[in-house]
This record gives C-alpha cells, sequence and structure tokens, in this order.
C-alpha cells in the first residue's frame, strides 16, 4: 500500500523561517541524531528531524499542528550535535515565533507584535490609557503630593489608584484571554485534525498532571548543554507566579481586610513580593546574559525573544525601584518609575496571546494534548522496503 | 651511508607509494622509495581483504613485493624519514634519516630470537589489541621479511638473550641512525592516512565501553594474522558476538568532527558484515546509516548484502550508545527515519566506521606543499611535491592503485623538467 502525497511547498513561510532565526535549515541531511540526541524526544514523539524535513519542504500546516514543536524546549542538544550545523533548536524556535502570529487573533496583532517598527505604537497603547485615566479626575495629577503613610489607598492614590489599576487589569485579562482563546481552539482543533485517528483526550487529568510537571520543570531539567537556561527559567517563573500572586494578595489585603498600604516588611505578602522580585531579576538577567555571551549554546536571538526578555527585566527593575523610590526621594520619581512600571505590566499582560509570552498557552495545551493522546506519529507507509523494526 | 642521486624520490611504502615507485622504475626510471616503518604495504597489508572481490593482501600486495624485489632500479629504506626537503621541479634535495633496524640482512625470520625475549611491547601493527615481544616480525607476510626491534627497548640489558638466541649473527644492538641526502628529479608524497580518533566523539562511548570497537579493529579481529587469529570476538569476555550494529558516518560528514565522507566506510562496513557472515552465522547484523554510498560497481556488491536475511539497514544514524553494566552489552539507539520511530537496540558490539585522517594533516611535508583545510595535499603552485594515495584523499585500493598510476607518469614529466 502506497500513500501519494502531493506536496505544495509554501515557500515564503520557508522564508519566513529563514528570516526569523531557521536560516540554515536548508543544510539538513536527515541523519535523525537529534532525534536520538534530544532528551524529550521518543516513546512516540520522536522529534526534530521530521519538523526539520517539513520546514525544508515548506509544509506549514503540519507545522501549525504539530505538539512537538512544544515539546521542544529549546535546550540546544540537537544544535551541538548537529553534523551539518543545520540548528534544529533554532528551527523549532522559528516555527514557534511563527505559531504566535499564525493563530494570532486579531491577526494584525500577531503582525503588529513581529515587527520592530509597531513597537513605538504598541507602547503608545497603555501609556495613553494611563494619561487619559490620570487626567480624567481632577484628585488625580502628577504633581499632586501623596498621602502619608498608613492612609487608606497608599501612595499612590493621587496618581495611579491601586482600585483603578486593578480594574484595568482585570478587564484587560477577560479580553485577552477571550482573543487568546481563540487561537488557542484553532490550533486544539489544528492538531487533533493532524493526527491519524480521533484522539479521546481527557482534558482534565491530562491538564493537571502538565501543570504539575511544568510546576516541577522536570522535562526543562533534562536539557544537557544549556542546563543554565532551565533554573534561569524557573526563577522567572515563580518569580512572576509569586509577583502575580502578591498583587493580587495585596489588593485583597487592602479590599477585604482593611488594611492600609504600605504592607510591612514582616508580612508574608510582601516578602513573597520581594523574593519573587529578587527571583525574577536574577532569573531574567540570568537568561539575558546566556543570550548575549554564547550564541552557539543558547540559540539564535531574535525581535521576538529579546522583546519578551527586555519587557520581563524592565518590569523587575522598576518594581524593585518603586518600592525604593517610594521611601526615599522626590515623589515625582516614585510615580514616573510606577509609570514605567504599569505600562511594562501591560505590555507583558496584553500582548500575552500574540508575543513570545503566549508559549505559557501553547506550550500547555500541547503538552496536555501529548499527554492525553496516545502518541503522535505520522501514518507509516506499510512496505518500507528493506528495513525492518527491531 | 652515501648520498644518492635519482630521478625520483618517493615518500611512504604503502599501496600507492609503491604503485608510483613500481610503475616509474618500470619504464626505466631510478626511484628511491622511503618508508617510516619497518615493512611496506602500510595500512593494506592490514586489512583481511579488500572489496569487492574479498581478495586478500597476500595476493594482490605479494605481486607488487615481489616487482620490487626484482628490480633493480628501486632502492628501498625502511625505518626511513624525511628530515627536509629543498629545491624544485628537476632539481630537489631530500634529507633523509634511517633509524636503526638492530637486525641486519642475515636475519632467516626463525623466530628464536623472539621466543628468547621476555619484553613484551604494544603491538602497532594491530591497533594496539595485542602485545609482541621487543624483538618481532611486524607480520606474517612482512617485506622486508626481517626482524626488528623496538628501539625503546634496544639498549635493555634482557636483549642480549636475543642476541645469543641468533644463529645467523643477524642482531646488532649497537646500530645507529644514518642521515644522508638524496638528489631526485621529482618527489611524491604518499604518506597515507590514520584513523580518526573515536574516544572524540563522546556520544558513541569508544574508550568508554568495552566493546565499541573501530572499523580497523574490526580488521584485525577477523585477520587471521590479527590478536585472536582470525576469530571475531568480543573485547569484554572474548565471546562471539551475536548482534553486531555497525555505526556509519562515526566522526564523518560532521563538522564537529570530520567535516568530509571518507568515502570507504560503507563499502567496508558491508565487507566486514560478510566476515561475520562467514565465520558466525548466526549473528545477526545492523548497519545504521544516513546514505549507503556505493558508487560504480560497489553497488552490486551492496545490493547482494540486502537479500541476506541476516544482514539489516536502518536509514537514520546511530547517535547514542550506552552500556548495560552487567553484560557489558550495548543499547545504542537511531530514529528509524523511514517510520519516525526511535530504534533501540541491545547489541553485543557495537563497529564505529570511523574515517580516515591524512598523515600530512600534522605531518605536512617540510616543504610548502599545498594543502586543503583537513590536510589532504592539493596540487601545489609552490613546491611540486606530487601527492598520490590518501594523501590526496580517502580511496579504496583499487582506486588508490589507479590514482598512483597517473601520479607515476606525473612524477616522471615533472622530474625532466630543467
Amino acid at each position: 500500500m502506497t500513500q501519494r502525497l502531493r506536496v505544495e511547498p509554501d515557500t515564503s513561510f520557508i522564508k519566513e523561517l529563514q528570516a526569523a532565526g531557521g536560516g540554515s535549515l536548508k543544510k539538513c541531511y536527515q541523519c535523525a541524531t537529534c532525534s536520538v540526541v534530544c532528551e524529550l524526544s521518543g516513546n512516540g514523539t520522536v522529534f526534530p528531524r521530521k519538523e526539520m524535513l517539513w520546514a525544508q519542504w515548506g509544509l506549514k500546516d503540519r507545522l501549525m499542528a504539530d505538539p512537538n514543536v512544544w515539546q521542544c524546549h529549546q535546550c540546544n542538544d540537537c544544535s551541538t550535535y548537529c553534523p551539518r550545523g543545520a540548528r534544529p533548536g533554532d528551527v523549532l524556535a522559528a516555527v514557534r515565533t511563527n505559531i504566535f502570529r499564525n493563530f494570532a487573533f486579531p491577526a494584525f496583532m500577531g503582525r503588529a507584535l513581529a515587527s520592530p517598527k509597531a513597537l513605538p505604537l504598541l507602547l503608545l497603547a497603555p501609556v495613553l490609557v494611563l494619561v487619559i485615566l490620570i487626567g480624567s479626575s481632577p484628585d488625580l495629577g502628577f504633581s499632586k503630593a501623596p498621602p502619608p503613610p498608613g492612609t487608606e489607598g497608599g501612595f499612590f492614590k493621587y496618581f495611579m489608584p491601586h482600585g483603578v489599576m486593578e480594574a484595568l487589569f482585570m478587564s484587560g485579562n477577560v479580553l485577552i484571554f477571550a482573543f487568546a482563546a481563540a487561537g488557542l481552539l484553532r490550533f486544539w482543533r489544528g492538531m487533533k485534525k493532524a493526527a491519524p485517528e480521533g484522539r479521546d483526550i481527557k482534558f482534565l487529568p491530562s491538564l493537571i498532571n502538565t501543570v504539575l510537571e511544568i510546576f516541577a520543570h522536570s522535562k526543562f531539567r533534562k536539557c544537557q548543554v544549556n542546563w543554565t537556561r532551565s533554573w534561569a527559567h524557573l526563577l522567572v517563573f515563580y518569580g512572576f507566579l509569586g509577583a502575580m500572586a502578591t498583587a493580587g494578595l495585596a489588593v485583597m489585603d487592602m479590599t477585604l481586610l482593611g488594611n492600609n498600604p504600605p504592607i510591612p516588611y514582616s508580612s508574608p505578602i510582601k516578602i513573597l513580593g520581594n523574593l519573587s522580585a529578587v527571583a525574577l531579576l536574577v532569573g531574567s538577567i540570568a537568561l539575558i546574559l546566556r543570550r548575549i555571551s554564547d550564541r552557539e549554546k543558547v540559540g539564535a536571538n531574535g525581535y521576538a525573544d529579546w522583546l519578551f526578555l527586555v519587557f520581563i527585566l524592565i518590569v523587575s527593575v522598576t518594581g524593585v525601584l518603586t518600592q525604593i523610590t517610594r521611601q526615599v526621594g522626590p515623589y515625582q520619581l516614585a510615580y514616573i518609575v510606577y509609570f514605567i512600571h504599569i505600562v511594562a505590566v501591560f505590555f507583558l499582560l496584553w500582548y500575552a496571546p500574540y508575543s513570545k509570552f503566549a508559549h505559557m498557552f501553547y506550550r500547555t495545551l500541547a503538552l496536555v494534548y501529548l499527554r492525553g493522546a496516545a502518541g503522535q506519529t505520522e501514518a507509516v507507509p506499510a512496505d518500507a522496503k528493506g528495513e525492518q523494526r527491531p | 651511508m652515501d648520498n644518492l642521486t635519482t630521478n625520483i624520490c618517493v615518500v611512504g611504502g604503502g599501496i600507492a607509494g609503491m604503485t608510483v615507485a613500481l610503475e616509474a622504475a618500470e619504464t626505466g626510471k631510478n626511484v628511491v622509495l622511503i618508508e617510516r616503518e619497518p615493512y611496506l604495504g602500510g595500512r593494506v597489508a592490514a586489512v583481511f581483504h579488500y572489496f569487492p572481490k574479498l581478495c586478500p593482501p597476500t595476493c594482490g600486495m605479494e605481486i607488487n613485493f615481489r616487482r620490487i624485489r626484482q628490480n633493480p632500479r628501486i632502492q628501498l629504506f625502511t625505518l626511513a624519514e624525511v628530515e627536509s626537503i629543498s629545491g624544485k621541479d628537476g632539481n630537489y634535495t631530500v634529507k633523509v634519516r634511517q633509524n636503526p633496524r638492530f637486525v641486519n640482512e642475515k636475519c632467516t625470520a626463525c623466530d628464536e630470537c623472539s621466543k628468547a625475549c621476555t619484553i613484551e611491547r604494544t603491538d602497532k601493527f594491530n591497533y594496539g589489541l595485542g602485545k609482541t615481544k621487543a624483538i618481532y616480525l611486524p607480520h606474517p607476510m612482512a617485506f622486508p621479511m626481517r626482524y626488528v626491534v623496538d628501539p625503546a627497548y634496544a639498549k635493555d640489558e634482557s636483549m642480549k638473550a636475543c642476541v645469543e638466541a641468533c644463529s645467523y649473527d643477524a642482531i646488532d644492538l649497537s646500530m645507529q641512525a644514518e642521515t644522508f641526502e638524496v638528489q631526485a628529479g621529482s618527489v611524491v608524497y604518499a604518506t597515507g592516512w590514520k584513523p580518526y580518533d573515536a574516544s572524540k566523539i563522546d556520544n558513541l562511548g569508544y574508550s568508554k565501553y568495552a566493546n565499541v570497537i573501530t572499523n580497523v579493529e574490526m580488521e584485525r579481529l577477523a585477520a587471521p594474522s590479527g590478536p585472536t587469529e582470525g576469530k571475531i570476538q568480543r573485547p569484554s569476555d572474548s565471546k562471539p558476538p551475536l548482534k553486531v550494529a555497525f555505526a556509519q558516518c562515526a566522526g564523518s560528514r560532521d563538522e564537529n568532527h570530520l567535516p568530509y565522507c571518507s568515502a570507504v566506510c560503507c563499502s567496508a562496513s558491508i565487507k566486514q558484515a560478510t566476515y561475520l557472515r562467514d565465520s558466525l552465522p548466526d549473528t545477526e547484523i545492523h548497519i545504521f546509516y544516513i546514505d549507503i554510498r556505493t558508487p560504480g560497481r560497489l553497488e552490486d556488491f551492496y545490493v547482494q548484502r540486502q537479500d541476506d536475511e541476516k544482514i539489516h539497514f536502518h536509514r537514520g544514524k546511530l547517535a547514542k550508545v550506552s552500556e548495560k553494566q552487567d553484560t557489558k552489552n550495548l543499547i545504542v539507539e537511531a530514529e528509524n527515519t523511514l517510520t519516525g520511530e526511535t530504534t533501540e537496540m541491545e547489541v553485543d558490539l557495537v563497529v564505529l566506521a570511523t574515517g580516515m585522517v591524512p598523515n600530512t594533516a600534522d605531518e605536512p611535508p617540510p616543504l610548502d606543499a599545498g594543502r586543503d583545510e583537513c590536510g589532504f595535499l592539493v596540487a601545489s603552485n609552490g613546491s611540486g611535491i606530487i601527492g598520490a594515495g590518501t594523501s590526496v584523499r580517502p580511496f579504496d585500493v583499487a582506486s588508490a592503485v589507479q590514482d598512483a598510476t597517473g601520479k607515476a607518469l606525473e612524477a616522471i614529466c615533472a622530474q625532466a623538467r630543467e
């Protein structure tokens, strides 16, 4: 039995991949060293050799629906051992960047996040929203001095009050998740369609196990060549979660418990916040230093990678600085730093479905799919001549 | 030792060097042939069979030895090395140092000295797989058929017993190195190759795991003159292997090791599969490859083995080897690129098909000769030194001989230049 396959290469897709960091993909001669050397490949999810073949042939549909692309944690073992310098790790990273753009809803947002020219406009959005907010009430203003410590509403009461920030944050999240869900649903459906048979996925247990695995970073820590990234990412991951939790807890402390900010240093909320800040700072600096110093081990760096990392760094640095300038120096300095901090936070959060930040959705979903499915292999021509299964 | 004048000086007495010397001498030219080892034949003398006709060197190489012995125009110096070269086409001066053999022409190869010898040394001819005495015959069909003393032990007290054991006065431990000059019209460099150092390929376990060997080691195991007298067996327990994996392109076609293809390893592994089929009929053979490169009539050599029920070809490079501690068996991993599934297999023996590194890579001719970035000699606009055989690129035996024949003509023309 032979299958006939009409290959219709999408050559513009090949060029996009090459421009996004996969420039060496044509060098691959399909030896499969990468698939063997990859610690995360095996047992029905064998990659990245076939992905390299699909990339060379411009088979965009297959790559958009391939969960193995997300099984990859960019550890670079494959690129190090590749005899041709085809850098499969970089090619997969380029595919992931392409996936963010491909499933972006609305589509122009995907293009915007991939284009350096759109950066000023993207920054303008949160800046404008905040400026309008501050200007909209006579009680708020850059020149308004903060109230004494211990007052209800805290230091930024007359500049960017917490209640308003929370409302913006919440409503933004709702919108973001809605838009993200649109893209993710298409992604999920694509994965199901690409599998030879329909898969019965037990979603919830699969999700729970995947989340536990992510919390332990157990896949990430299998990386050999680039293991530094695994702990640096762990720090950023927990730092971010901790910071979000701190913000939520702080709001509850204010509104439900009626405590007035600033939260004392001995409070567990404050301790969590500062620990998270340190984790975020150390982790993001480590990741950035790795990217600058060791290209061979780390992989290609594109605009999307840097954009994400730089904004995480800005958020962590301005967060720490806000805590300092709130207590030392003129209040206007604290206002400026806090403003930048919030702009950066909104930049990260509002654009999360379209930027590299979206990896948290896509990878999680792909790993859920892989865990739930029996395995992800291409249908096999039954008459592969001269070869024997072991 | 007096200085010599000759037409052509050939450096390297392997199959290519011998061929250059013979073809030129048989047209009437005078040739000086210089060989570093105590014997001629180089790496081909260490081969059990050549592909594709599976002939032994006792046939083809022996014919060349006889031609050399009978030709008065060839002056042969073994244990000789080139110290310097100067000059240009038509007039070169080659300074040669001949190291002492400590055995003279009276040797009859009776083996009495070796029996009396108490010192053992690593057997270089068998790639370190065994030991010989400090006074030894390099291999059973060595030409010149004369014993040699390992220079590291020549001054040892116990060697006197060997001198006494010899009834022909053939051992002379006072021999010294001699230097002399050769005036030659042209110089041919046929210094051959060495196997790539497989311990550099860290994912394949060579020098870590006992039962991972290289293709040149496999050749010696199969050869009757080898360390196991032709019995192919596992290094760890000397048992015959029941399942053998061949890893093609081990350290070849690889920017991390040798970027080029060594042309012969695919055919060599298929040939070694025939050794296993002949001596161990129940043994299964698995060859893991990226591409099987068998050009020309070698394609038929390959196709015949494809039909063999015990020889299995797997498309997908063998990229990971690990060891089972208790049995010293190996677990090998590859992706079957035709089905997309990983192959994980337990085998008794792994043979790494490693490539050729030209000796000119780290021992270039002492006169500026053009080399490419891998160390192979290229046609030089500088010195005019002619490269032949595997100094130029990887060759199988037949092709090396053809190349050498062509280079013999080039050398004849070069030495005629004013």
